[in-house]
């Protein structure tokens, strides 16, 4: 079940009451059983394949616990790797299996296609099974995590079953560390207002994000990006400015309901998204945005291979790799993999050209301080991932091309003034109330950038005012989300009879 | 100390969620024409209505509370809806007698021709979306929709209209946070005479829906038990494709009643009693316009004061208002 469905609005707050009705120590069986039946909503097959990757990377701990025992140490390493590698090996080859296989079966087929040889057919059809990505690397960083020591293995599978399959965080993020979510739920946790009213205003604002900015706003990307050849160079900009924030806001807004709906229950995860848009660098970018994959790519990739300290060509190599690999993690289809590979290529040329800026700004005295030099850098950034993103929302790579080629060729000024913009797959008055609403959410991330923590803040506000604000929130997301079969007023329009 | 304080503080924001969001719900429901009928008629107060008045189009086309209370001083009101169908008309009913026990129910009878519970998910939203969460409504949610719903989502939005019209934010008007023309009781006022043909009677009979009799039944049975009389009767229409399936749906349906010992009225054979004229009674080739719906409203006011017990508070100082309304009801006709 979806967050945003009806479904979710019941199964919540029953689970809460029943969380913290419950005696302490069956609450972690009882959240296992509500995260499966959670998982089950949607395919209730597809919860077997967690589950072995769950049985999978728990005996990897026992396993490297006992391995750990051994007192030849060159035995003992051996084992230890072993551990890693099965680990690694058989989870990586579920994920690829279902999520890689058809992809991969058709690019050879592509390749083969110029050398006329015969293509491959594939009888089955693999559907994705969801979270598939996000539960996989989750249950790996405990294997890696247990090897390197930063944690004890977990005994009790149940436990661990939980920390591989906790709905708020199950499908998409954020994907937690063993050292965090693991170890919380080996906590009591009481029953906190405090901490629930928190929750449930971070869950409220997430919502807000996706039902009345995130859907919203994608109708109007749909609308271009699906005809993109009808339109010109502004509106195309347009919508692709706009996917920026569609994107953030629905992953974001997941996230934060994600956060908030654990916090209701006391597990607090990490951090997903760090005000990116305010970043001023792409290196800066990544270490905003989706900061628990980001993390996952440096912690259990980057650094393994050497991270920056084999060498500049050799980080480069390292930088390439992670990137691309998240390209290839967002997405099955080499769209994706090209998207990852510009952030890459964005960050070698940055480092690259460090001496350069240095000279340059020193030479020309530029005072890099202030806020105009930094709005420079965070406008530019926000430009060059916003380039990165047609990549990533176009559905295959020549689209992305064609797209970026009407950017620069079908320049049409009138549709500044003619009203085109605004009635882009919605009418004016809808598209002039999303981008109001979207100004609400720049401002509020710009408190954020600011270190003005506006939950907390808020709840040290009369009670009037915090009402009014969440008033504000809960109706604009009952009158402007996108939700319900909608409305046509040609329906009602015969009603005189 | 700190408990009671959190406890009243989240109280009050559930009731001020609660109080907000029926009142947005009922702004945003669909209002038919500039009279929101059903929503207006729980504004009225308590027993002071002795007629009501439910059914089609036809319903609301015909019966002008106005012009009855001005002949007769009989209070009533017009719970008539686009398309009603008669287990739409069974909840009405149920909510006019809980809440106004008329004397007399009169129920128009296009209904019959109707072999499904909803003619659309429109008409169902206009005929129920402003009857409140009571009894009622949770036996239209959990009885009467899933005969033909299957999902709970799909029943959903009849619990929470705003599901469906919360788009209407664009075309609010102030009609929609106050209701215009309450005067007119629910009554379809139309002026324009759009000349007919005269239809040819047909005494044939054709069947009618099992599905619909059982909410008829469910109807006689309510008004038997509340002490309420069950008047049947239907509206004359003009020559039309549909004439001949609806008349001979009356006609077998009426035969019914006889048998029961329902009293009904078909005014199809009543032409020339109201002095029925083609030319001039008709707004289009099914409905009544003013002029039609005076005969039909005058002929039924002699038949309720001869037939029931019905008070004529005309002098009642208790019902100035009505005497207003009817000003107010001239003053727009006239215009």
């Amino acid at each position: 079940m979806q967050f945003d469905s009806f479904d979710f609005l019941i199964f919540f707050p029953i689970v809460c009451f029943l969380y913290y009705a419950i005696p302490y120590r069956f609450r972690h069986i009882f959240l296992l059983v509500a995260s499966y039946y959670f998982y089950m909503c949607w395919n209730p097959k597809y919860a077997l394949l967690m589950l072995i990757s769950t049985v999978i990377t728990y005996l990897s701990g026992i396993l490297l616990h006992r391995a750990n025992q051994i007192t030849q140490a060159g035995k003992r390493e051996k084992y230890r790797k072993l551990c890693v590698f099965a680990s690694f090996a058989s989870n990586l080859a579920i994920l690829f299996f279902f999520k890689y296989f058809d992809f991969l079966i058709n690019s050879i087929n592509r390749v083969l296609a110029y050398t006329h040889v015969s293509l491959i057919n594939v009888t089955f059809d693999v559907v994705l099974p969801v979270g598939i990505s996000f539960y996989t690397f989750q249950a790996l960083s405990y294997t890696v995590d247990v090897y390197r020591g930063d944690i004890y293995r977990e005994k009790n599978f149940l436990k661990y079953a939980l920390f591989v399959s906790f709905f708020p965080q199950l499908v998409a993020g954020p994907i937690e560390r063993s050292k965090n979510l693991l170890k919380q739920i080996n906590v009591k946790h009481e029953f906190d207002l405090h901490k629930v009213h928190s929750g449930l205003s971070l869950m409220l604002f997430g919502m807000f994000q996706k039902k009345v900015l995130s859907d919203n706003i994608a109708l109007i990307v749909t609308q271009v990006y699906d005809n993109y050849s009808k339109y010109g160079s502004l509106e195309l900009i347009f919508a692709t400015v706009l996917f920026a924030f569609q994107i953030y806001c629905d992953f974001g807004g997941y996230s934060n309901i994600a956060i908030g709906a654990s916090r209701v229950m006391g597990f607090e995860l990490m951090e997903n998204f760090n005000t990116p848009y305010m970043a001023n660098s792409v290196a800066d970018f990544w270490r905003r945005w989706h900061i628990s994959l980001s993390t996952w790519f440096r912690d259990y990739l980057y650094i393994p291979l050497g991270g920056n300290r084999k060498g500049r060509f050799r980080k480069y190599v390292n930088l390439m790799i992670v990137f691309l690999t998240s390209g290839l993690w967002h997405g099955a289809s080499w769209h994706f993999v090209v998207w990852g590979g510009i952030n890459g290529v964005y960050q070698i040329i940055g480092d690259l050209f460090r001496p350069v800026r240095d000279k340059a700004s020193e030479l020309l005295g530029i005072e890099r301080k202030t806020f105009s030099h930094q709005l420079l850098k965070v406008i530019v950034t926000f430009v060059l991932i916003d380039f990165s993103w047609i990549f990533f929302r176009a559905d295959y790579v020549g689209q992305a091309f064609a797209i970026i080629r009407g950017m620069f060729t079908r320049i049409h000024l009138r549709v500044l003034y003619d009203g085109t913009l605004l009635n882009l797959g919605i009418d004016t008055k809808q598209c002039l109330v999303v981008l109001g609403f979207l100004l609400i959410l720049i401002a509020m991330d710009i408190c954020k950038y600011l270190k003005i923590d506006l939950i907390e803040g808020l709840s040290k506000q009369g009670i009037w005012f915090q009402y009014a604000v969440y008033f504000f929130f809960i109706y604009a997301i009952l009158i402007f989300g996108s939700y319900g079969p909608g409305y046509d007023a040609s329906e009602f329009i015969y009603f005189q009879f | 100390m700190k408990h009671i304080k959190q406890f009243i503080a989240i109280m009050l924001f559930i009731v001020l969620f609660l109080v907000s969001f029926q009142y947005i719900t009922h702004v945003f429901n669909y209002k038919m024409g500039e009279n929101d009928t059903v929503g207006s008629f729980y504004k009225e107060p308590k027993d002071s209505i002795e007629v009501l008045f439910v059914g089609s189009s036809h319903a609301h086309s015909s019966f002008s509370p106005m012009e009855l209370w001005n002949e007769t001083g009989i209070t009533s009101y017009n719970l008539g809806t686009s398309s009603q169908t008669i287990p739409c008309s069974y909840y009405l009913i149920r909510e006019g007698i809980r809440t106004q026990h008329p004397k007399v129910i009169v129920l128009e009878t296009y209904g019959v021709k109707y072999d499904v519970d909803y003619q659309s998910t429109a008409r169902l939203h206009i005929a129920l979306d402003e009857i409140p969460f009571n009894k009622t409504k949770i036996e239209i949610l959990t009885e009467f929709l899933p005969r033909t719903m299957g999902g709970v989502e799909e029943r959903l939005e009849y619990c929470f209209p705003i599901i469906r019209f919360h788009s209407r934010w664009k075309e609010l008007t102030p009609a929609d946070f106050r209701a215009e023309n309450v005067f007119l009781k629910g009554y379809r006022l139309n002026c324009n005479p759009r000349k007919q043909q005269e239809p040819v009677r047909t005494t044939q009979k054709e069947e009618v829906w099992a599905g619909m009799m059982e909410y008829f039944q469910r109807i006689a049975e309510l008004c038997e038990e509340n002490d309420v009389e069950l008047l049947l009767c239907n509206a004359p229409m003009s020559k039309c494709n549909k004439y001949k399936s609806v008349t001979q749906k009356m006609n077998t349906f009426y035969e019914y009643a006889e048998e029961q010992g329902i009293s009904y009225i078909n005014f199809e054979d009543l032409r020339e009693e109201l002095d029925l004229d083609y030319q001039t009674d008709f707004r289009d080739k099914e409905h009544l316009n003013l002029y039609g719906a005076r005969k039909i409203t005058t002929y039924l006011a002699a038949y309720l004061t001869e037939h029931y017990d019905l008070t004529d508070y005309r002098d009642n100082p208790k019902y100035e208002q009505w005497n207003k309304d009817y000003d107010d009801y001239i003053n727009l006709v006239k215009k």
